[in-house]
């Protein structure tokens, strides 16, 4: 019997010493924060339109290779731009995932993530400037 | 005149140990934390942090759309109800199935934001390295 307990002990010693959460850490706008104004040139904007279908600056592409090159080459005209990516409902969460890992391996840092059908969250995307 | 002087065992008595095996393992039973995952297929992603808060709240949203709380499924009212009851403090852990559609962790987000609680961690899993497989 204290040998089985003892075993037991180990094992949930050794299990919730590895049980850690990875992720990432979002901090949310406040509603009552007024949005942050960003005119169109200092945006990318990906709009994902449904599984594999994406529209980078309103221009329509297939495929994630070519969704990469058009983020390296808006990443090349514009100096650090904020990533605005509306996404339709019903693109699967994978896939917006996908969509933020290629953009940070392309070098963005500041992301927006804006649900089509929904009111947009702390951004207001102005045509033009103020 | 031969004088036996009886050798006096100083070892220490192991009586206790059980007993000390068995309140270790009770505490261990009851402080480890429970499957808050339940049957969701974490998504992947590159650039994960690791994450360590003191007050945490689990929120599951399913491949089907369902929510839940640490694991257990609940409809939207209770969400909302027990979302309400939670200091602004407290970070959310948003677990949410891969196949999940956005709309649905979108909406999630949204109550967050509605309730005030806007620190939120989206939990994820590491991509697995599949080149030697």
């Amino acid at each position: 019997m204290t040998d089985i307990s003892f075993l037991l002990i180990i094992f949930f010693l050794v299990t919730t010493v590895f049980m850690t959460t990875q992720g990432i850490l979002l901090k949310l706008p406040s509603p009552e924060t007024e949005p942050q104004r960003l005119h169109l040139d200092e945006i990318i904007l990906i709009e994902m339109l449904g599984p594999a279908e994406y529209s980078v600056n309103k221009s329509i592409l297939t495929g994630v290779e070519e969704l990469a090159r058009q983020i390296e080459a808006s990443l090349e005209t514009l100096s650090d731009p904020v990533l605005v990516l509306m996404v339709a409902g019903d693109v699967a969460y994978q896939e917006v995932l996908k969509v933020l890992e290629i953009s940070k391996e392309a070098g963005v840092s500041s992301f927006s993530i804006q649900y089509k059908e929904s009111e947009p969250r702390g951004l207001r995307i102005e045509e033009k400037r103020l | 005149m031969k004088i036996r002087v009886r050798k006096k065992s100083y070892g220490v008595t192991m009586f206790a140990m059980p007993d000390i095996a068995f309140l270790l393992l009770i505490f261990l039973i009851l402080t480890v934390s429970v499957d808050e995952q339940g049957d969701i297929n974490l998504p992947d992603f590159k650039f994960l942090q690791e994450t360590d808060f003191p007050e945490t709240m689990v929120v599951n949203v399913t491949a089907e759309g369902e929510y839940g709380i640490s694991g257990e499924t609940v409809d939207r009212r209770l969400l909302e109800l027990t979302l309400d009851r939670l200091p602004e403090t407290t970070v959310i852990h948003l677990i949410a199935d891969k196949e999940s559609r956005y709309s649905h962790v979108d909406g999630v987000l949204q109550l967050l934001q509605e309730k005030q609680l806007l620190d939120v961690v989206l939990i994820m899993e590491e991509v697995k390295n599949t080149e030697n497989e």
